[in-house]
C-alpha cells in the first residue's frame, strides 16, 4: 500500500483514540479549556489528513465536528453529554470508514446518507448555522490564468467517450485553454495552427472571448478568439508544445467518471420503466451478456438523438471496458427513472485515490511557476509592507520581505536593482516604507527607478544607426572611471527583455516626426474649415460639429506626438562615449594629466537636444582642458593633487535634463576678465569699477571674447563661449557659469527634454504675418501714441515702474513700411523677455496662439539668424518663426 | 492568392494566411448571403477563423481534410 | 521515472502536527528534488532553524505548544538568515491572512494544497539560485 495512506491510517487511528479519550475526560471537567481546545485541535488536523484523500464522506462528517468543537472552544456552545453522545457516534463512523479503507485503499460507495445523518445530527446542535456564503466566495480562488474552462457536457460525446476509453488504456486526460496574446498575429504566430497540432487531439474548439461586434468593427488582426481542447497527451507533452507561451495556457487534469454525462432530447416512457428493472434483474444476476443484448435490443428501438439512448451507449461503453464496476451501471440504468444524473461524484472516490495515491511517481507534479502566481507574491509583500511599523520582529519581517521578492523576481529573470539599497533603507529607519515604496514602484512601472532619480524611461530605445558603430580606434585611457562603451543606450534596461527592444533606422523616426507634424498642421485646418462653415455657408450646427471632432482629433494628435517623443528619446552616453579619448588625446597635447568621470548616461532626451549638445560640449571641455585645468607642475605648485578632475554628469530634473561639466581647476580670474574685457572695449570705464565678479565671469560668454594669451589650436578656431550660449540658446536651453578661483569652474546646462510642439503667436506686421515663441512674450499691451517718448533717440515706454525700449519690427527686419496705429491710434506692442532685459516689438497687429512644429530653415536660410525657424499653418501657408534674441 | 471570389462564392484552397484576413471579412461585408467553398482548404489561419466565426457562416462546403471539417464543425456550427 | 523539471536546490522546513501532512509535503517536495526536514510544532522548528539554515519554511497555523503565529515571530526577531514563509491554514478569510503576514509569513496558502501549487509557491519563493 502506498506509505502516505499508510501513515494517514495509522495517524488517524491515534487520533481517533485521542479525541475519544479528551471527550471522555471532559465529562468529568467539562469547563476545561484546555481539553477543549486540544480537542478540537485533534478533529481539526483528522479532517485536514483527510482532505489530503478523497473521501468526501469522511471529510465531512469530520468538518461537522470541528465546527462543533469550534463552538465549544469558543463558548458559543456549552459542553454536555448530550453534545459527546453525537460526537461518538459520528466518530466511530469515522473510525468504521478507516477499517474499511486499509484493505484496500477505498472504501465503498453507499456511505454518503449515512455521513450525511451524522453531519446533520452534528451541525444542529451549533447555535447558527456557522458556513457563511461569503466564507465558501473566499475559498474559490481566482485562475492564474483566467480562462474558465468549458463543462465536459460542452463537448461531444463521441469525444467524451473516445476519451473514456483512452482513460482505460492508462493515458491521462486534460481539458486544456488558450487564450494567445492578443497581438500575437504580428510576431507571426498562428494560434488556431498551434492548437491544431497538439498531440492526442481527441477535441477541440475555438470560442469568442466576447460577442463578436459587427463585421465592419471587426479587427481582424487582433486575436479575440480562445482554444479549448480534450487531449490524452501528458503534461509533459502538452507543456513543451506550449512551451513558448506556458502563461497563456490552462491546464486541468479531467477526472474519467465525469465524462460519464448521457445528454440528449427528454422523453419518458413506460417501456424504460420495464426496461430498468428487467436490467437490474440482468445485473444482479452478474449476468453482463444479457444485459448488453437487452441495452442493444433498445437502443435499436429509441431514437439516437434522446437523452435515453445516450445513457444506453455509456451502459454499453462502461459494460465493454469496466464491466465489474456494478456501482456504475447500476447508477446509469437506474438514470433511466428520473432521466437526469446520474450523480457519480461518490464513486470518484474509488476512481481517483490511485491517481493522489500513487503520487508523486505515476504523475509528476511539474509545479511550474505562473506569472499570475508571482504577481499574487509580490503583491503580498506589498500588502505585508503596508501593515503598521509594530513588533520586536518587525526587522525580520521586513528581511523576509526582501529575499521574498528578490526570489520572485529572479524567478522572472528580473533583476532587482536597488533592492538592497532599498532594504537597508527600511532597516535603518525601522520602518518598511523605503522598501514598501521601492516595490510599489517595481510594480507600478514595470522598472526600478532607483531610490534617487533620475527616473529611467519607458520608452523603447531608439539608437539612431549611426551611434551603434564604434568610434574608430577607440581604446580607453586609463585613468577613467567608467568606460562609456558599456553605456550604450540599452545600459540601465535590462528588464526590459531583449525581444522587446527595436532597433529602428533614424530616418525613419524623422519620417513618423514629420508626419505628426503634418497631422498637426492638418488639423490646425479644422477651426478654419468651422469659420468657414458659419461664416460663409451659414451652417452654424456643422460648424459646431466640426469644432467638437477638432477637439478628439486634437487630443489624439497630442497623444501620438508625445508618443513620437517618446521614441526619440535618447540617452546622452551617445555624446558622452566620445569624451574619455578626446580627454585623453587633449591631455597628452597639453602635457597635462586628468581624471575624466561620466555620471548619468543613462539620462535621455530628445534626439535633437542630445545631437545640439555635442559642439557645445566638446568646446566646453575644450575650455577645461585649455584654460581650466593647469599642468602637473602648477598644480603641484599650488599644492592640489598632480592629477586633474574633469567631471561630467548629467540628471534628469523635472522636464529638463542637466549637464554640468565640472573641473578642479584654476577657476576664473574675474579681475583678469574684466581687464580683458576693457581692452577689448567690451565694457566702458564705469562697468569696469562697478560689475560684480559673477557678471565679470559672464563676459565670456559676450562676442569677440577670448581670454587665452595664445590663441591654441584646441580652444581656438576663433570661436568663443558666445557660440556655445547661441547653441544652448537654440534648442530652449540655459547656461549657468559658477567659478572659484584657484578651486575650478562649473558649467551648468539646462536644456528641455524634447523639442515639443512649440506654441507660437501669429503677429502682423507690413501685411505679413510671423510667430513669435510664446515662451518669450511677457504680454502684448496696446500703447497710446502719448505713452511713447523718445530718450537718446531710441523710442521707450513705461509699464509698471519700467523702461522698456521699443523696436519697431519693420525697421529690424529692414522693411521700410511705419507701424500701423489701430482706430484709436494705439501700436500693438509685443513685449518679449531677451536675456534679462524686456523689450517692446512693435507690430501692426497681435492674431491667435496656435501650435506648430518648428523646421529648421533649410541649407542656406539656416544662416539667417533672426528666424529661428518656419512651421506650416493649418490653411497650408508657411509661417515664418522670428529668433527675437538674434533678432534684437 | 488562395482564396478566389467569383460571383457569390468565395473559394478557400490550401494554406489560408494572415493577409487574406482583410481580404475575407470585406469580402463577406458585402456578400452577406455569400457562399464559402472550403473544400480544398488545408488549413486557415487564426485571423481568417476569427473572420468567419465574427460572421457566423457555416461554410456551404466544408473541408475534405478530416480534422480541420471537425475543428470547423465545432467551431461554427450553432 | 521521475519526469519532474530539473531539481532546485533547497533546504524547507517542513512545520506541522499531523504526520501525514509532513509525509504528503514531504513525498511532493522531495520527488521535486528538494531537502525536507520535518518539525512537530513551533518550539521543535525553533531549535531546527536556529541550528540549522533553511532556504522556506512551511508552518501549519494549528499546531500544540507553540503554533505558527508564534513560531513566525520568533523566527523574525532572531538574528538569522530570514528566510520567506509560506503559511498553510484551512482558514481564507482575510482576517486570517493578516494576522499570519502581520507575524512573519510571506505567503499563505489553504488546505489542502493541489501537488502543483504547493511546488509552484515553493519554486517561487527559493528563487532561481536555490540555496542564496
Amino acid at each position: 500500500m502506498n506509505p502516505l495512506l499508510q501513515q494517514f491510517i495509522q495517524e488517524a487511528r491515534d487520533l481517533l483514540q485521542d479525541i475519544s479519550t479528551h471527550l471522555l475526560a471532559l465529562e468529568d471537567q467539562p469547563d476545561s479549556s484546555a481539553l477543549m481546545t486540544e480537542l478540537f485541535r485533534q478533529v481539526h488536523t483528522l479532517k485536514g489528513n483527510s482532505g489530503l484523500f478523497d473521501f468526501p464522506e469522511m471529510t465531512r462528517v469530520l468538518h461537522a465536528g470541528e465546527d462543533l468543537m469550534d463552538a465549544v472552544r469558543e463558548g458559543r456552545v456549552r459542553y454536555s453529554r448530550q453534545l459527546a453522545d453525537p460526537l461518538l457516534d459520528a466518530m466511530d463512523f469515522v473510525a468504521m470508514l478507516i477499517d474499511r479503507i486499509e484493505p484496500g485503499g477505498s472504501y465503498d460507495a453507499g456511505y454518503a446518507a449515512a455521513a450525511e445523518g451524522f453531519a446533520r445530527n452534528l451541525r444542529a446542535l451549533l447555535p447558527e448555522p456557522t458556513v457563511q456564503p461569503e466564507q465558501f466566495a473566499e475559498t474559490v480562488r481566482p485562475d492564474p490564468v483566467a480562462i474558465v474552462l468549458p463543462a465536459l457536457t460542452g463537448v461531444p460525446e463521441a469525444a467524451r467517450m473516445a476519451a473514456w476509453r483512452a482513460a482505460e488504456s492508462g493515458k491521462p486526460l486534460f481539458m486544456l485553454g488558450y487564450r494567445p496574446d492578443d497581438d500575437c498575429f504580428y510576431r507571426g504566430e498562428d494560434p488556431f495552427h498551434q492548437t491544431r497540432q497538439v498531440p492526442e487531439l481527441l477535441w477541440g474548439t475555438a470560442v469568442a472571448r466576447q460577442a463578436w461586434p459587427p463585421l465592419a468593427e471587426l479587427d481582424c488582426y487582433r486575436c479575440q478568439v480562445d482554444f479549448y481542447l480534450l487531449t490524452s497527451a501528458s503534461r509533459t507533452a502538452l507543456q513543451e508544445h506550449f512551451r513558448y507561451t506556458p502563461e497563456q495556457i490552462r491546464l486541468e487534469p479531467v477526472e474519467p467518471l465525469s465524462l460519464i454525462v448521457p445528454t440528449g432530447h427528454l422523453n419518458g416512457g413506460p417501456v424504460y420503466r420495464d426496461f430498468v428493472a428487467e436490467a437490474l434483474e440482468l445485473l444482479d444476476a452478474q449476468d453482463r451478456e444479457g444485459l448488453e443484448l437487452l441495452i442493444r435490443t433498445l437502443l435499436d428501438l429509441s431514437s439516437p438523438d434522446l437523452w435515453l439512448a445516450s445513457d444506453l451507449r455509456w451502459l454499453l461503453v462502461v459494460l465493454e471496458t469496466r464491466p465489474e464496476e456494478e456501482a456504475l451501471l447500476r447508477r446509469l440504468i437506474e438514470a433511466l427513472n428520473s432521466l437526469t444524473g446520474p450523480d457519480l461524484s461518490d464513486l470518484s472516490a474509488s476512481a481517483s485515490l490511485a491517481a493522489v495515491a500513487a503520487l508523486p511517481e505515476a504523475l509528476p507534479p511539474s509545479g511550474s511557476i505562473e506569472r499570475g502566481q508571482v504577481e499574487s507574491v509580490l503583491a503580498t509583500q506589498l500588502e505585508i509592507l503596508a501593515l503598521p511599523d509594530q513588533g520586536a520582529w518587525l526587522e525580520g519581517r521586513i528581511k523576509s520581505v526582501a529575499v521574498t521578492v528578490k526570489a520572485c523576481l529572479g524567478s522572472l529573470g528580473e533583476p532587482a536593482a536597488e533592492l538592497d539599497a532599498a532594504l537597508a533603507a527600511s532597516l535603518t529607519s525601522r520602518s518598511a516604507q523605503p522598501l514598501r515604496h521601492w516595490l510599489h514602484a517595481r510594480l507600478q512601472g514595470g522598472e526600478a527607478p532607483g531610490v534617487e532619480p533620475p527616473p529611467v524611461q519607458a520608452a523603447p530605445v531608439c539608437e539612431p544607426v549611426a551611434a551603434a558603430q564604434p568610434v574608430p580606434g577607440e581604446a580607453m585611457p586609463e585613468g577613467i572611471r567608467r568606460d562609456t562603451e558599456d553605456t550604450r543606450p540599452s545600459h540601465g534596461r535590462d528588464d526590459l527583455q531583449p525581444g522587446k527592444i527595436l532597433k529602428v533606422d533614424q530616418a525613419r523616426i524623422d519620417r513618423l516626426m514629420n508626419l505628426i507634424g503634418e497631422m498637426v498642421v492638418a488639423k490646425n485646418g479644422l477651426p478654419y474649415l468651422a469659420n468657414r462653415a458659419e461664416n460663409q455657408y451659414g451652417v452654424r450646427e456643422l460648424a459646431r460639429e466640426i469644432k467638437a471632432q477638432y477637439a478628439v482629433i486634437n487630443r489624439i494628435a497630442e497623444e501620438m506626438q508625445d508618443a513620437i517623443m517618446q521614441v526619440r528619446m535618447m540617452p546622452v552616453s551617445f555624446i558622452f562615449k566620445r569624451f574619455p579619448r578626446l580627454v585623453r588625446d587633449l591631455a597628452r597635447k597639453l602635457g597635462k594629466e586628468v581624471e575624466l568621470a561620466l555620471e548619468g548616461e543613462d539620462t535621455e532626451a530628445d534626439k535633437n537636444i542630445i545631437e545640439s549638445l555635442a559642439d557645445p560640449l566638446i568646446h566646453i571641455v575644450r575650455n577645461s582642458m585649455d584654460h581650466g585645468l593647469e599642468t602637473p607642475a602648477v598644480r603641484q605648485a599650488a599644492g592640489k593633487p598632480v592629477t586633474g578632475h574633469l567631471l561630467i554628469r548629467a540628471l534628469q530634473e523635472s522636464d529638463r535634463v542637466l549637464i554640468e561639466i565640472s573641473d578642479d581647476g584654476q577657476g576664473i580670474d574675474p579681475a583678469l576678465i574684466k581687464r580683458k574685457a576693457y581692452g577689448k572695449g567690451l565694457i566702458d570705464e564705469a562697468q569696469l569699477e562697478r560689475i560684480s565678479d559673477q557678471e565679470a565671469i559672464n563676459l565670456i560668454f559676450t562676442p569677440g571674447f577670448s581670454t587665452a594669451d595664445a590663441v591654441t589650436d584646441l580652444s581656438g578656431r576663433g570661436v568663443g563661449m558666445d557660440v556655445v550660449r547661441n547653441a544652448i540658446d537654440r534648442v530652449g536651453g540655459t547656461i549657468e557659469l559658477a567659478s572659484h578661483p584657484g578651486r575650478g569652474t562649473t558649467l551648468r546646462l539646462s536644456l528641455p527634454l524634447s523639442m515639443a510642439v512649440t506654441h507660437v503667436m501669429i503677429i502682423e506686421s507690413n501685411r505679413q504675418i510671423f510667430g513669435v515663441p510664446m515662451d518669450l512674450i511677457v504680454e502684448t499691451v496696446r500703447l497710446p501714441q502719448t505713452a511713447i517718448h523718445t530718450i537718446k533717440q531710441r523710442k521707450t515706454t513705461v509699464l509698471r515702474d519700467q523702461l522698456i525700449p521699443l523696436l519697431a519690427l519693420n525697421e529690424l527686419l529692414a522693411m521700410d513700411a511705419a507701424p500701423l496705429a489701430n482706430a484709436d491710434g494705439e501700436l500693438a506692442t509685443l513685449v518679449v523677455r531677451v536675456g534679462n532685459e524686456p523689450v517692446g516689438l512693435v507690430v501692426d497687429e497681435f492674431h491667435e496662439v496656435v501650435d506648430v512644429i518648428l523646421k529648421p530653415l533649410p541649407g542656406e536660410l539656416a544662416r539667417l539668424g533672426c528666424y529661428a525657424g518656419s512651421a506650416l499653418l493649418g490653411d497650408g501657408s508657411v509661417l515664418m518663426i522670428l529668433n527675437p534674441r538674434e533678432l534684437l | 492568392m488562395t482564396i478566389e471570389y467569383r460571383d457569390n462564392t468565395a473559394s478557400l484552397s490550401g494554406f489560408i494566411s494572415v493577409e487574406d484576413a482583410e481580404s475575407l471579412m470585406e469580402w463577406l461585408r458585402s456578400h452577406p448571403d455569400g457562399r464559402l467553398d472550403l473544400s480544398a482548404c488545408s488549413h486557415l489561419h487564426t485571423a481568417c477563423l476569427q473572420v468567419l466565426m465574427a460572421a457566423s457562416v457555416n461554410p456551404a462546403t466544408g473541408p475534405q481534410e478530416p480534422s480541420l471539417a471537425v475543428w470547423l464543425r465545432n467551431t461554427l456550427s450553432p | 521515472m521521475n519526469t519532474s523539471p530539473a531539481p532546485i536546490p533547497g533546504r524547507i522546513l517542513v512545520i506541522d502536527d499531523a504526520a501525514t501532512v509532513r509525509m504528503y509535503h514531504r513525498q511532493i517536495l522531495e520527488g521535486a528534488g528538494f531537502v525536507v526536514a520535518e518539525a512537530i510544532n513551533g518550539i521543535e522548528a525553533m531549535e531546527k532553524a536556529l541550528s540549522d539554515r533553511f532556504d522556506l519554511y512551511l508552518v501549519d497555523v494549528n499546531m500544540p505548544k507553540q503554533d505558527g503565529y508564534g513560531f513566525l515571530r520568533e523566527l523574525r526577531s532572531r538574528d538569522i538568515h530570514q528566510a520567506p514563509a509560506i503559511m498553510i491554514s484551512t482558514e481564507s478569510t482575510g482576517q486570517d491572512k493578516r494576522r499570519a503576514y502581520e507575524a512573519g509569513a510571506n505567503f499563505y496558502l489553504i488546505k489542502p494544497i493541489k501537488p502543483d501549487e504547493l511546488l509552484s509557491h515553493c519554486r517561487l519563493l527559493l528563487g532561481p539560485g536555490g540555496i542564496a
